[in-house]
């Protein structure tokens, strides 16, 4: 049984003057007890929502939300009990995580007393939080703003893990950080893993972070998953032109200054989508069938998946996707 | 190439219930026009502060001083009138938290059309169609649409374009932009950096970009400087910089990124021992505790920014990495 299981899920927004927006039109993704999961995607093609419906921020309009096979009650910011602080989340703008008004001790206090930490022995859980994430234990007496931006993100994850959560969905929790704090980070998610054995949803736009410490990868397009894989078979060879995109544009520290290339074609509005498949305005492959057809995502094996006609079994050649597959 | 601004001896302290604190310790660094700029280093080390002291955007009771010469005058002593017409017209910023850059109850099409008119004074239809071609140039979805929506109703990564579209809006000749595509995808960040490009080659914008991202730093920055502890500890053309770095900081920097082809399960190197706080800065060189080289002096002496080559400034007493 998954820790956390995402099904069909759709979230849609309604705007005045305007139809619904379906920021997520039916995506699945399970994270495991002791596994990382990489959610990727252009900017705006619904990971926050997703993520925020995972926690029960925003209303499901369609799918469901299981949590160690159990159906996730409605949350009220207010009243979260114990249960519910099995499900943590880390916002992407750290100041949506952290009350403006109060120290940084005290909230972190707060996530403690939801896990039943017993309130004599706060203060040394607080030091040893603070001190997980790379914050001075002297810091407890500050409030928010007194941080840098890469400061209050590492306290958000702090005050996330005071509830001793079994799953923490972290959207954009290293973005802030510089290449020490950040690999101090991620090695901490790695270790929360695999020793704790918490299962982390960790969206992120830095690729080199998810290659690095994502067990799994998703990527998804315009409310949509369109391909999932292991990560290192995810990054060698992309099943889908959107990943084949993504992973071509990724900057390289190598002093080569080399601007990395956009991806052509208008920005796909989730209020009016493409029909067929909805990458196939902007897809270099793109075929009749495209247009027509929504692609369906294709079980390619090793436990990959991709949304993408080129992948389907029936019609794409016999020859081997790549060479890892054959060897299976 | 002329130089845009000029910043000497920039110093910065913040008033903090325990007393004040020096947060951006004597920097010193030149912009030339039509040049980006390129800010990193460690999270804490004064980045921001040091920019918004550009801005007169500190917190109630801080304290600047040094100089930031700008068209003859000096940025960090303008009066109020002076300093709205240069703040408007000339310079912009993008601030790390988009939020920070738009008012949450105020349309996108309100906050946008403001800056073009108040600073172009151009007709309420002139500035809607400035508008939306803004939100095109940042690729914003339906643009037209965008105009009537909020803040809370786009992505993180949306507002941060939206807060680049504000920035650009009057067309500044200096962007501070600090953290620009945190937020962004790497196609869509691909997108802006080339925006920010043409802008450079076009208009001679020029740009200080603060950003941990050394492969963005990598792919548009002319120069970089390497922040630690309030202070510059290494500068020079980014390409050297990122092939050759010569402070100790900036090496191990370099080798906390991730490695694609690294073994599966090696844990990335984070630098040993933490960063030091404001309130707690070693002596001599802030990096000191933390660095394999240092040396008696290290401990004691702060180092200067001093120039070891042409084109790169050090400050480090060992310089271990000197070519030979
Ligand atoms: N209002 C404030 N009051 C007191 N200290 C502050 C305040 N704002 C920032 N600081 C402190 O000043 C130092 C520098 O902060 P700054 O935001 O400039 O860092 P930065 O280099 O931009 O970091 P990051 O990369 O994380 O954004 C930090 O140690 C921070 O804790
Ligand atoms: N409260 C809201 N009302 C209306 N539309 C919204 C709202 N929140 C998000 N949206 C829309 O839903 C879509 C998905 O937004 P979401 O924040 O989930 O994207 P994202 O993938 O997290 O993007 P980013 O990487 O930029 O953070 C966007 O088109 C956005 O404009
Ligand atoms: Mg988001
Ligand atoms: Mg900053």
């Amino acid at each position: 049984m998954s820790a956390l299981e995402i099904r069909d899920l759709e979230v849609v927004y309604h705007d005045r003057g305007r139809g619904p927006v379906r920021a997520v039109a039916g995506a699945s993704i399970s994270v495991e007890r002791g596994q990382i999961v990489g959610l990727v995607g252009e900017s705006g093609c619904g990971k926050s929502s997703l993520a925020k419906a995972a926690v029960g921020l925003v209303p499901r309009a369609a799918g469901e939300v299981l949590l160690d096979g159990r159906p996730l009650s409605p949350l009220r910011r207010k009243a979260r009990s114990r249960e519910d602080a099995r499900v943590q989340m880390v916002f992407q703008n750290p100041f949506a995580s952290l009350n403006p008004r109060r120290t940084i001790g005290a909230q972190i206090a707060d996530g403690l007393t939801l896990a039943g930490v017993p309130s004599g022995s706060h203060q040394a859980q607080t030091t040893a939080l603070l001190d997980e994430v790379g914050i001075a234990a002297a810091a407890v007496g500050r409030y928010p703003h007194q941080f840098s931006g890469g400061q209050r993100q590492r306290i958000a994850i702090a005050r996330a893990l005071a509830a001793n959560p079994s799953v923490v969905v972290l959207d954009e929790p290293l973005s802030s950080l510089d290449a020490s704090a950040q690999a101090q980070a991620a090695n901490l998610l790695v270790r929360l893993a695999r020793d704790r054995g918490l299962a982390l949803l960790l969206i992120s736009h830095d690729l080199g972070i998810v290659n690095h410490v994502a067990d799994v990868v998703s990527v998804m397009y315009l409310g949509v998953v369109v391909e999932t894989a292991p990560t290192r078979t995810l990054w060698e060879a992309p099943q889908h032109p959107y990943t084949e995109a993504l992973v071509a544009a990724i900057p390289h520290a190598d002093g080569a200054g080399v601007l990395p290339e956009a991806l052509p074609g208008e920005v796909p509005d989730p209020a009016q989508p493409p029909s067929g498949c909805r990458f196939h305005p902007r897809c270099p492959h793109v075929f009749d069938r495209c247009v027509a057809e929504v692609p369906p995502l294709y079980d390619l094996g090793a436990e990959r998946t991709a949304a993408c006609f080129l992948r389907d079994p029936e019609t794409r050649p016999t020859a081997p996707l790549n060479p890892r597959e054959t060897a299976t | 190439m002329s130089t845009l601004l000029d910043v000497q001896g920039l110093t910065v302290t913040l008033a903090t219930n325990s007393g004040p604190m020096t947060i951006v310790d004597d920097v010193d660094y030149a912009v030339e026009q039509g040049q980006v700029f390129g800010v990193a280093g460690e999270s804490g080390s004064g980045k921001t502060i040091s920019v918004l002291a550009l801005m007169q955007l500190l917190p109630a009771g801080a304290q600047t001083s040094g100089r930031a010469n700008y068209g003859g005058q000096d940025l960090l002593s303008l009066r109020s009138r002076a300093l709205r017409r240069v703040r408007g017209a000339e310079l912009a910023m993008v601030f790390q938290d988009p939020l920070t850059s738009l008012h949450p109850m105020l349309s996108i099409g309100k906050q946008l059309t403001e800056h073009v008119r108040s600073h172009e004074g151009a007709s309420r239809s002139a500035a809607a169609k400035r508008a939306v071609e803004l939100l095109e140039e940042v690729r914003i979805p339906d643009p037209e649409h965008a105009l009537h929506g909020f803040p809370h109703q786009f992505s993180g990564g949306m507002r941060q374009r939206i807060a680049i579209a504000i920035a650009l809006a009057a067309r500044p000749k200096l962007l501070i932009a600090d953290e620009p595509t945190t937020a962004l995808d790497v196609t869509v960040q691909a997108g802006i950096l080339r925006l920010l490009d043409r802008l450079r080659r076009e208009n001679g914008l020029s740009v200080i970009l603060i950003t941990h991202d050394l492969g963005v730093m990598s792919s548009i920055a002319d120069e970089v400087a390497i922040f630690y502890a309030g202070r510059i500890v290494e500068s020079g053309p980014t390409h050297d910089l990122l092939t050759a770095p010569r402070h100790p900081y900036t090496r191990a920097l370099l080798d906390a990124l991730p490695h694609p082809e690294a073994a599966e399960g090696t844990a990335l190197i984070a630098i040993p021992g933490s960063p030091p706080t404001p309130r707690a800065r070693p002596s001599g060189c802030a990096f000191h505790p933390r660095c394999p080289y240092a040396s008696d002096q290290s401990r004691v002496e702060v180092p200067p920014l001093v120039a070891v080559s042409e084109s790169r400034l050090l400050a480090c007493h060992v310089d271990p990495f000197r070519p030979a």
